[in-house]
């Protein structure tokens, strides 16, 4: 069936925006059969709010039932974190903490300062801090297979299986209070220290900086006068508590 | 180098997505093959600015701008956290 919106075709328009966030529509339809289970509840919950969405409510009808269920391993592998953070929700964490049973490693408050800027763009003389918490999980990987694939497999081979432990920091942005799950090494948990473990995510390439910044997923590093380029590193625990100044 | 007064700082995406502004010109480059990396100079202030997040506003100064990365139990890559 074609779809038109002033000779729009919407078969042809490969991505759809879900909650601010543009996506293949088919990961769209997907997330909304998620969340809200029932075409007649994503039409009272989503469309009846947003007239604008009746363009392609036939299409998302045409397509709900076929959009096909997304499984554990699916919401884990989504390359974006938005996306990823959509999926869970639509999961629901409660689902999620059942049926996976992932093992909390540590929790922790970060303290850090919080510049603040003016309207005139002036930094405010009071200067507070910011708390951000962090939970460090642990999630066997033998969680993501189902019990057919675990079927007759001894210890040995499950433990052979279980190559893809995910270890994961999940936090909160402290501008829209959304929670993310961010994957981290191994050797990034050995202390159980999610403020370590989210430490590791800071990656930088010069020397020396003199504070860095965060605005959602990017980092910015003031350069000191001793800063030169060097290889990849990433931030321990210590340097990330110190050099944070600011994180919106 | 190259000089510019208004950079988005994260490739692709809605275009009110980490755009980086000054009144007057900064010089900027990539440092990194994939371009997630830039190192740029300010001469004057210059202030970031995203639909969802509070701006961050930047002094005079060279800056490198990267973005989180994260360890990707299923590749086991280290990829950059993008939205």
């Amino acid at each position: 069936m074609q779809y038109s919106m002033e000779g729009l075709d919407f078969n042809s328009i490969p991505t759809f925006t879900c909650e601010g966030v543009e996506m293949p529509k088919e990961r769209a339809v997907q997330i909304w059969k998620l969340t809200y289970k029932t075409i007649e509840e994503f039409v009272k919950e989503v469309i009846s709010g947003n007239p604008a969405l009746n363009q392609i409510l036939g299409y998302i009808s045409d397509n709900w039932d076929d959009a096909e269920e997304v499984t554990f391993e699916e919401c884990f592998k989504e390359p974006n974190i938005e996306i990823r953070r959509l999926l869970f929700r639509g999961i629901g964490m409660e689902v999620m903490m059942k049926e996976l049973k992932p093992e909390l490693l540590g929790k922790e408050t970060l303290i850090h300062k919080q510049i603040k800027w003016d309207d005139d763009n002036d930094q405010l003389d009071e200067v507070t801090h910011n708390k951000e918490v962090y939970e460090l999980y642990k999630i066997e990987g033998t969680k993501f297979r189902s019990e057919k694939e675990l079927e007759g497999k001894d210890e040995w081979e499950i433990r052979r299986m279980n190559y893809d432990t995910v270890y994961a920091v999940r936090c909160w942005c402290c501008s829209t209070d959304r929670e993310y799950w961010i994957y981290v090494p191994e050797h990034a948990c050995k202390n159980f220290d999610p403020i370590e473990a989210i430490a590791w995510t800071v990656r930088l390439n010069y020397t020396d900086p003199l504070f860095i910044m965060r605005q959602g997923d990017v980092i910015i590093a003031k350069n000191s006068p001793t800063s030169v380029e060097c290889a990849p590193y990433h931030l321990d625990k210590e340097t990330y508590s110190q050099l944070l100044v600011a994180a919106s | 180098m190259r000089k510019i007064n208004k950079l988005q700082l994260t490739p692709g995406g809605a275009p009110e997505k980490h755009i980086l502004k000054s009144k007057t010109d900064f010089q900027y480059a990539s440092i990194t093959p994939d371009g997630q990396s830039i190192l740029f100079e300010l001469k004057n202030p210059a202030v970031i600015t995203h639909d969802e997040h509070d701006k961050i506003v930047l002094d005079q100064g060279v800056y490198v701008k990267t973005n989180q990365v994260e360890f990707n139990p299923f590749t086991k890559r280290i990829d950059y956290v993008f939205d």
